[in-house]
Parts: C-alpha cells; structure tokens; sequence
C-alpha cells in the first residue's frame, strides 16, 4: 500500500496516513481498515485550491482533513474534483455582484431620493421641535459669531420697528408667517437663517449695507431658508450620512476618510442648492413688494466680487467647495428670474431715511439678553 | 459528469508525505509562521480596494481573509491552524451590534430625560463597562471555536455574564486602589480567559498565580510612578514660586529633560511589562503534562519593535506587511514546550454556537488583543 496522504478523522487529532485513489467519482481510501468514499462534488478546499499542501474538507463539514502533498498528482486530482463541482462562482464573486449591488441601489438612492426623502423628514418634525433644535444651533454658533462667550444683542425700539417694516413689506398670502430679526454684536459679516424662525443679522453686515433695499433682500433671502427648512434639511441630511457611515465605514479608517469627505463635498452641494432656492425666493418676494434686486445684486457683487482673471483652475475648484454658488452665476440667474416675473407692481411703503438710520445705528443700545 | 478513470497516487509523492507525516512533528518547530510579506501585501492591497469599492461592507469577508491568511501560516509543531469564521458572522453580528449601540443610547437618552443630564451618560458608562468585558468573552470564545488543529476545534467554556460581572468587580477594585491592583485584576482576568480554553473536549490548565504578576510589576510601575511624582513635585515647586532663582530658558530646559526623561522610563517599563507580562501567562499555560516557556527579553522585544517601526517609517507604510510577518516570525520562534504534548487522549468536544461574538465586539470597537 503506498502513502500519499495524511488524514484526521475529525474525532481525534491523530493523524493517519492514506492512500486515496480517484474511483466512479470519489475519492476513496482506507483507514483502520475501513473505506472512506468522499465524493468529489462533494470536496472543497480548507486554504485555496492552489495552496500546497492541499488540505481538502467534505461538505457539509464533517471535521475530517484530507491533506495531498505538492505533486503533478495532486493537481491532477484537483482538476477532477474541480470538473465534477462544475465552474462555480467564486464566493468572492457571488459576494462581490451582491455587494456592488447594493452599493449601486444606495448610491440612486443617495443621488435621486435622498434629497426627497430628507426634505420630506425635515417638513415632517414639529415646529416646537425644529424651534428648540434651532435654539441648540443658536447657543454652539453665538459665542463664535460675536467672539464672545455672552454676546451682545443690538436693541433699540425704533430698529425694531423699522426692521418689523421691512419684512411686512416681504410678507404675502402664500407666506405671511414673520420672523423673529435679531442684530448680533459682531465684527463677522454675515446673516444667517436659524431653523424655527429667527433671522440674525450681524451688526458689521448692517454697516456695510449702503441702502435699504440691501437689507429687504437679505431678509427675503433669509426668510426663503426657514420656509423651506433648508437648516432642518441639512440636520437630517448630515445626520442619514453619518449614520450610514458609522455603520459600512466602522472598521477601515480609510474609508472613514473617504466617506467624511464625500460628506462634506455632499453638504456644500446641498448648501449651493439651498442658496439657489433661497435666491429664487428671495427674487419672487422682492418682485412681489416691488423692490427693484439691482441693489441685492450689488451687495452680493461687493460681498463675493467675481474674479478679474476668468475661471482659473483654482477657482473652479474653489466652486465645487464653497457654501455659495459664484457671484456672477447668482446675479445672473437672479436677474433673469425679476424679468421673467414681468413688470413687478409699485411698491407701497418704502422705508424712511430716519427708519433706515435707526436700523444702521441700532448698535448702539447693546444687551446680553437674548 | 461522469469520470470511470482512475488516477492512482504516484509512489514519489506518498514517500514524500510519508516522511513528512512521520517526521514533521519531530523536526518542526513548536510554532512557526510561513507567511510572506509579498503575499500579505497583495491580499492587503485586494482588501483595501474591495473595502473601498463596496462602501466598507467588504470589511467583514476580508478579515476573515486575513485571518485565514495568519491562520493557516501558523503551524504548531508542522501543522497548519485553520479559521473556519466566515464574513457573513462577522458582518450579521456587527449589524446586532449597531442594534445594541442604538439601544444603548436610547438608554441613555431617556434616563437624561428622567433624572436629568449627568444620569443619561453615567448609566451609558456602566452599561458599556458591563458590556465591554461581556462582548470580549464572547469573541474569544468566537475566535477560539473557529480555530481548528487537526480538524479539532479549540473552544472557550464559562459564561460571559459571569466574566462581565468579575471583570466589573476587578476594575472596581482596581480603581479604588487608585490603580495599584491593575496588574492583579489583570491577571485575574487573564486567569480567567486562558484557563478555560479547551482543544477538543481537554481543557488547558492555568497556574500563573496573580501576585506573582502583581510581584514582576512592581519594577515597571516604579519606574513610572516615582519619576512622575518627582515631576509633579518640580511642577508644584514652579506653581509655588520656589524656583523663582532661575531664568525661564534654564527652567523651560529643565522641563524638556525632566519630560524626555519620563517618556524614556515609561518606555523602559513598557518593555518590562510586556515581557514580564508574556513570560507570565506562558509559563502559566499547560496542557496535560506540558507546559510552554517563553524566551522573550526587554532588549529582544525592543530590537523587534524597533525594526518594525523603520521597516514601516522608511517605507511609508508600504513596507507594513513585511514588518508585521517578521513581528509575527520574532514571536513564535520565542516559545518552546516543556513535556511532551500528548494528543492521545484529546476527542472533538461538544460544539460551540458562537456565531455573533466577534462582530459585536467590533461594533462596540472592543478587543483585548490576546
């Protein structure tokens, strides 16, 4: 009898040495004098069909090993068993189109239903609750906005009054809810729209503004963020993201990587789509007041001014990571937007110049209090 | 198909695998490791990019890979260690995982609510303290029922609750003696993992005693402790105004030698406990009449540790592979068995239904890193 292989019976660690020989199908040998029959359809391989030593299991798993030696024989006792269990489908393979499957699915749903879905969950959460996530975005943003761990709030009754005006002047049927208009203490020029209904505009904005009409626009603009619940969006958006990728990216900090920037590259998109809405409001609410935009359009030009050199490289890319869409690109569709609304109506109640001073020294009468 | 021809194994090859059954387990060595760095470094590249290209699902199949990989290049006396884990376990127990995480912070959520802030992140704490040394048990026990020798799988018996509420109780301990019991707890735990591994239905004995653990930390835990209370000392004294006498270069000097200085002793003791504490678990496993020593020294480890770093530093990671095979060869060849290893009386053991284990614990990113 010769040897050729080693083999454990799956019961005890003791190995025996066998001789399997290839018969109507199976590969059979001997041990302790009793005939062991593996079907060959029926073998797989413990390490890989090109490893040597070829370590072969049963299937279903029985615990017992059949180990061949490196040899011309062995491979051709492979290529038997490999004929008898048909081409198959590497797991890999079955594993992989499964896989890529899925990826493909989530990656259309990402493109073509996330943006639905999400806005749908952000019209969804109650007032009360987007109000008090509002309030917990005001508290984290404040102390960097004014630089200051208790920021100040620029106050006095006639500003009020005469920034009441203006967003009454914007107000109409199909969306007559106002907001809440606050001045912040700050050398930070910027407005922001807070989830709930308050619009901030900071003292160093107000300085920089030359007319009124400036401000009518920003607060067009801003009132189009908080009707249509762009920071709410935004909220749920990053919240789905980081969700999916704490669950497929927990174990490859690669790919934490990879997945962190394709959420940031993903939130700048959305925050250009949001601007863009919130322009196009911004233009139906101005039309609809009879405000001319030429004085928004300015401010937005002395804000961002467009690059003297054309679209270099740099600045396409800047294009593709910034919060905002270009400057000459939001003037020029804002302006073809106004003429396509056609002749706006007169417009009833501009501001006073004395309105307009209390508005530009409000910041003079400061508080702590929010 | 039907195949009548008959391939009849060749008298060369059975010689070869005759001598080699006969004679592998009297030459090899205790544990070797035959991987290369060439072949790790194609299955790490594969890995990556299936990992990347299906969003990180992959993950859980190329683990497995790897560990197969590791496995089946880890011989013990000439024969080969097999992983039968797959990706699937690992992928369904990572998802009960996430599960688990939402769970825990919905806890968390809701005792917040109820008794206020401090309460929700205090019971997360405790939760996860119970739940970590619990999530460890069972992907120990996961590994170890998936690893075969033989045919025969290993096997971890006792019950994670119980090792949970022990380890709890160590920490317990370990804290309130302001870390002073940390290598006894350690011990204690480790007692508890390595004695009661089995192969097949034998159970490993353990007989490392704890206080001779807690004994062999005395030195590395001087060598922290003492120079730290000396440079807490020197930062009180600086506090106090005691070193007013000299100038802020002289002190700033001062404080960069006493810091490298410390950083130099922590490593030194590092080293020390590492080795001291290898040593220790090794000379404390036997199984039947054999035992297991451990050459391991502090100048050995750092030599290994060292090449490791510049193989890795000089090849910009690429070289990684290469250096966690040398690492993985360096600490093999520092064991050798005491006493004959006798599998006679070794028979399969009952098995283990320890699916989920392991990826739980990766989803809490929990591992004790035996």
């Amino acid at each position: 009898m010769q040897h050729c292989a080693l083999y454990n019976d799956g019961l005890t660690p003791e190995t025996a040495e066998v001789s399997p020989q290839m018969s109507a199908g199976s590969l059979v040998f001997e041990h302790k004098g009793e005939p062991c029959r593996w079907p060959l359809s029926r073998i797989d391989a413990v390490d890989g069909w090109s490893s040597r030593p070829l370590r072969l299991k049963r299937t279903p798993d029985t615990y017992e090993r059949l180990t061949l030696p490196a040899g011309s024989r062995t491979d051709e006792i492979v290529r038997h068993i490999r004929m008898h269990r048909g081409i198959r489908l590497p797991v890999i393979s079955k594993f992989g189109v499964a896989a890529l499957t899925a990826v493909v699915a989530m990656v259309c749903w990402g493109i073509f239903m996330g943006d639905v879905t999400t806005r749908f969950i952000a019209s969804c959460i109650p007032h009360d609750v987007e109000k008090a996530m509002g309030r917990q975005a005001m508290e984290s943003l404040l102390p960097l906005l004014s630089l200051n761990t208790t920021p100040e709030w620029c106050t006095s009754a006639e500003s009020q009054a005469a920034l009441d005006a203006m967003q009454s002047e914007l107000l109409s049927p199909e969306d007559p809810q106002p907001y809440e208009i606050r001045i912040l203490h700050s050398s930070f020029n910027n407005a922001l729209a807070i989830p709930g209904g308050t619009i901030l505009v900071t003292s160093a904005l107000i300085n920089d503004l030359q007319h009124p009409d400036e401000l009518s626009g920003i607060l067009a603009h801003e009132r189009t963020h908080i009707t249509q619940h762009h920071g709410t969006t935004s909220y749920v958006r990053n919240a789905a993201f980081s969700m999916v990728l704490k669950m497929f990216a927990a174990n490859s900090d690669t790919l934490r990587m990879i997945g962190g920037s394709a959420q940031a590259l993903m939130l700048l998109r959305f925050s250009r789509e949001a601007e863009d809405a919130a322009d196009s409001g911004a233009v139906r609410a101005l039309h609809r007041a009879g405000i001319p935009i030429s004085r928004l359009q300015d401010f937005l030009v002395r804000a961002a001014p467009p690059p003297e050199d054309g679209d270099t490289t740099l600045q396409l890319i800047d294009r593709y990571l910034s919060t905002h869409p270009d400057t000459p690109h939001r003037v020029k569709a804002m302006q073809a937007q106004y003429d396509a609304l056609g002749t706006p109506p007169p417009r009833q109640s501009p501001l006073s110049s004395r309105q307009w001073q209390a508005v530009k020294n409000a910041c003079s009468r400061r508080t702590d209090q929010l | 198909m039907h195949h009548e021809n008959n391939v009849q194994a060749p008298a060369e090859a059975g010689e070869t695998m005759h001598h080699a059954a006969s004679d592998a387990a009297a030459t090899a060595p205790f544990l070797a490791f035959t991987g290369t760095g060439k072949s790790l470094f194609f299955l790490y590249i594969i890995n990556g990019l299936l990992t990347v290209l299906t969003l990180g699902i992959y993950s859980f199949w190329g683990t497995t890979k790897i560990r197969r990989y590791f496995w089946s290049h880890t011989k013990v006396q000439g024969e080969p260690l097999e992983y039968t884990g797959t990706g699937g376990q690992l992928f369904v127990g990572f998802l009960i995982g996430i599960v688990l995480l939402g769970l825990l912070a919905l806890i968390a959520l809701v005792t917040d609510m109820l008794f206020g802030p401090p309460a929700g992140t205090l019971t997360g704490i405790l939760i996860a303290l119970l739940f970590a040394p619990y999530a460890i048990f069972r992907s120990m026990r996961f590994r170890l029922a998936h690893t075969r020798l033989h045919g025969i799988p290993f096997g971890l018996e006792g019950s994670p609750v119980r090792f949970a509420g022990r380890t709890l109780l160590r920490s317990f301990i370990a804290l309130v003696t302001l870390g002073l019991m940390i290598p006894w707890a350690y011990a204690k735990v480790t007692a508890d993992i390595l004695g009661n591994i089995r192969y097949g239905d034998k159970m490993f004995t353990f007989t490392g005693k704890p206080m001779a653990l807690v004994k062999a930390a005395i030195l590395p835990m001087l060598l922290v402790i003492v120079p730290m209370a000396a440079y807490v000392g020197f930062l009180v004294m600086l506090a106090s105004g005691s070193l007013a006498g000299y100038s802020s270069s002289e002190l700033r000097t001062l404080i960069l030698i006493i810091a490298s200085a410390l950083g130099l002793l922590t490593f030194i003791s590092s080293l020390l406990w590492q080795c001291r504490f290898i040593r220790w678990a090794a000379t404390g496993m036997h199984f039947g009449e054999a035992g297991l020593t451990c050459s391991i020294t502090p100048l050995r480890l750092f030599v290994a540790l060292l090449k490791f770093m510049l193989i890795t530093l000089f090849t910009l990671g690429i070289g990684l592979p290469w250096a966690i095979v040398g690492l993985q060869r360096f600490f093999m060849q520092l064991y050798e068995p005491t006493g004959d290893i006798v599998f006679a009386d070794v028979h399969r053991g009952p098995e283990q239904h320890e699916a989920t284990g392991d990826g739980i614990a990766q989803a809490f990113d929990f591992d004790m890193g035996f």
